[in-house]
């Protein structure tokens, strides 16, 4: 017995050795594989990375035996300057002690380490864009921190993206879903993308400073280097940047393996949240405010005084600030200016105008001999990486027209106006695949009695600054009620609106839209419809409570599509992720009403 | 892959494409709005940039080592090149710390050139009409003026 324990623990111990031999060092290490991008196809190995310049032998690409072993032999070769291009290679060779000597001779590396003075690497996430829901998926890119005295205005983003030329349109889009499209890692010093997303596209930055050690740092700078002129296939919905973004990560500490939870379909804001669930590699979290969340802060805590000022500037060019004191004259001039900016870059002021207006309020202010700045500075946001999940389940029980029905329901992706805003737009959605089937007790029967392909909505509250344009679009297989016989009728439906939406306050914005439809289905006269409608609502988001409701009057060629509808949502947040759900419908047509009344449960996950 | 095609259509409009390449034109000059469009390309911005006045800054701008508006470069060179290259690239927001006397551009700046932060901030508010003397001001002039300030 104690002879056959002894031969279990050998049999164990060799088994071990023979699964860890190798693991920590040499081709088929995950340190080698994950450094060049190396994943399993079948038995064998394939690089994401596709260009020839990457890869040091003809079939490198798969080969990652042969990739070691000519790395090893080049870099060991005096005189030969193959390794600048692989610094990262270099430092893992080294580590292993197959290589010796240095980057010395790598004048252009040498430099680009110069430039970038590394001192810690910070993951970027840039937040939805106002009015877009589809951007609440975000934007990820790096920041390598700069040890220069000074800012971070110093540091360099390091960011991957899609070489798409001048193409636009379908193609575009074709090319991007196919993969038609090489993307690469480009870098640029730091306040140019604070530029771009805070200053142009009024985006929120995020700044996710990572817990590398200090080789750590160095195996990251020097894999970004080589990584510039790597080509990647890239697919908008897969391997875009969000998942090059892991792959980089994984390259650095190949034990995090994070790309491979990301076979299927990439958003940025889930491999963000995958990298903020990992135990200590986040360590510290930092909000840059957009140009328009800052504007918006500081109209805030603006007195009334202070507010009518404002407006007298950026409303009617009244320059008139006499009387308000310093302080409240400096926060008025500093917010008007930042307004013009604003409008500048919306390019609704033409240069002379907004040189002449920008140069006219800070010489006003100037003036104002106080360096101290009055207003408290937006520093906290709600951070996206703690928004809810992505996916959601439900299960609902109802009664429509006299009759009870159970339904469940899945959606992919990504949030309703009834799922907790935190971390995200509020009063925007954006839902796919959205399913829901229903089985009704009377006839005894399932159905498919929804499916959203898409369903996007945006309401957006319109204030003394800022005019954003409120709109939805939806496209759906459903089941159209048929009052005359008090049937349904399987359809695809499509249609999109547009109006506006008005703040009554923080929280509750009232909307008016109007809009187009169309509706297929073998079952109605001519095979369809187009129709036209007008709605108006009332959005209420605050902490737990988010709720809907809203009328609307429809005009269609076919009756199916005519009548008046109401709607009243109501959802209860018992946690950021689960939520009680209460939902009242009415269609009054010229036969038979269809009146639904349900209530339940939706968990994300 | 269907799943992948609806939702990638509808992501494709969001995700990650390469901003395009700086269309700020630098014989547009490098004043104030000159860099407020950087990486939105199309006619408009470019003709509006090419409406500033630009005679100032061609002789300058060989004095420090620079090329003009360089949007895309890494941060690099000397303290002269690095100073212009912060205004250059943050005209907008430059203009507002030196007229309040605070803020990350002028933080930054006093790091590159190693002098207090606070005492900088102080120098340019105070000399806002000297560095800005009109609303067409370039950066090159801005940067020399800095520099100027920071050694008193």
């Amino acid at each position: 017995m104690v002879f056959e324990m002894k031969k279990v623990w050998l049999f164990f111990g060799v088994f071990l050795w023979s699964a860890t031999a190798g693991a920590t060092e040499g081709a088929y290490a995950p340190q080698w594989l994950k450094l060049l991008h190396y994943q399993k196809n079948g038995e064998n190995y394939v690089s994401v990375v596709e260009n020839e310049a990457f890869f040091l032998t003809e079939n490198g690409r798969n080969n990652p035996q042969a990739e070691y072993n000519e790395a090893i032999r080049a870099f060991n070769e005096k005189g030969n300057l193959k390794k600048c291009d692989f610094p990262a290679r270099f430092a893992v060779l080294k580590k292993e002690g197959k290589v010796i000597g240095d980057l010395a001779a790598c004048k252009e590396y040498q430099k680009f380490l110069g430039d970038v003075q590394p001192k810690a690497v910070t993951l970027l996430f840039t937040d939805a864009y106002m009015n877009n829901p589809s951007s609440m998926f975000g934007h990820t890119l790096f920041r390598i921190d700069t040890k220069r005295k000074g800012t971070q205005l110093l540091a360099h983003g390091a960011n991957f993206g899609a070489d798409t030329g001048d193409e636009h349109g379908a193609l575009y889009v074709l090319k991007g879903l196919w993969g038609g499209y090489f993307g690469h890692f480009g870098i640029n010093p730091y306040y140019d993308v604070i530029n771009l997303y805070n200053n142009i596209e009024n985006r929120d930055i995020w700044e996710y400073g990572l817990n590398f050690t200090d080789e750590e740092l160095e195996l990251f700078t020097a894999h970004v280097w080589e990584m510039q002129n790597a080509k990647i296939r890239y697919y908008f919905a897969s391997k875009n940047c969000s998942y090059v973004l892991l792959l980089m990560l994984d390259a650095v500490r190949p034990e995090l393996n994070l790309a491979e939870k990301f076979s299927g379909y990439t958003v940025p804001l889930a491999t963000l949240k995958a990298v903020h669930q990992v135990p200590g590699l986040v360590k510290t979290v930092n909000y840059r405010p957009s140009r328009q969340s800052k504007l918006k802060y500081r109209a805030q805590q603006m007195n009334a005084a202070q507010k009518k000022a404002l407006k007298n500037i950026i409303k009617n060019d009244e320059f008139n600030v006499s009387l308000l004191n310093d302080e409240e004259k400096a926060d008025v001039l500093e917010t008007a200016y930042q307004y013009v900016q604003y409008k500048y870059v919306a390019r609704d002021l033409e240069l002379a105008d907004y040189r002449k207006k920008s140069f006219k309020l800070l010489s006003a202010r100037s003036k104002i001999a106080n360096q101290h700045q009055y207003f408290s500075e937006l520093k906290e946001g709600k951070n996206p990486a703690e928004a809810h999940e992505a996916k959601q389940a439900e299960v609902l029980f109802g009664v429509r027209n006299g009759g009870a029905f159970q339904e469940i329901g899945f959606k992919p992706v990504y949030s309703s106006l009834f799922d907790d805003s935190y971390g995200l737009l509020k009063g925007a959605e954006i839902n796919m695949l959205d399913a829901k089937i229903r089985h009704y007790d009377r006839q005894n029967k399932y159905v498919l009695h929804r499916l959203d392909l898409l369903k996007v909505k945006s309401l957006s509250g319109r204030d003394m600054m800022f005019k954003p344009f409120s709109f939805e679009m939806n496209v759906a297989i459903e089941r159209l009620f048929d009052g005359k016989i008090e049937e349904d009728h399987t359809a695809l439906t499509g249609g999109v609106g547009g109006g506006n939406a008005y703040a009554l306050t923080e929280n509750l914005l009232f909307y008016v839209m109007s809009g187009v439809g169309a509706g297929y289905s073998g079952a109605i006269k001519h095979n369809g419809y187009i129709g036209a409608n007008v709605k108006a609502g009332v959005y209420y988001n605050h902490d737990k409570w988010r709720l809907n409701a809203e009328a609307s009057e429809n005009l269609a060629t076919n009756y199916v599509g005519r009548g008046e509808k109401y709607s009243v949502e109501a959802a209860y947040g018992l946690s950021r992720n689960v939520m009680l759900y209460a939902d009242y419908e009415l269609f009054k047509t010229k036969w038979h009403d269809d009146e639904t009344v349900m209530f339940g449960i939706k968990v994300n996950f | 892959m269907k799943k992948n095609l609806v939702l990638g259509a509808v992501f494709a409009a969001a995700i990650c494409v390469a901003q395009p390449a700086g269309a700020i034109d630098s014989t547009g000059g490098c004043g104030l709005g000159s860099m407020a469009w950087k990486g939105q390309s199309g006619i408009i911005p470019q003709v509006l940039a090419i409406s500033t006045n630009h005679t100032f800054f061609n002789t300058v701008g060989v004095t420090l080592g620079t090329s003009g508006c360089d949007p895309n470069g890494r941060v690099t060179g000397g303290t002269g090149k690095m100073v212009l290259a912060v205004i250059e690239n943050n005209m907008e927001q430059f203009a507002m710390d030196a007229s309040a006397g605070r803020g990350e551009t002028i933080e930054t700046i006093a790091g590159i050139l190693n002098v207090d932060s606070e005492k900088l901030g102080a120098a340019a508010q105070q000399n806002f009409a000297y560095l800005f003397t009109d609303e067409n001001v370039e950066a090159v002039d801005l940067a020399l003026k800095m520099m100027e300030l920071a050694k008193a």
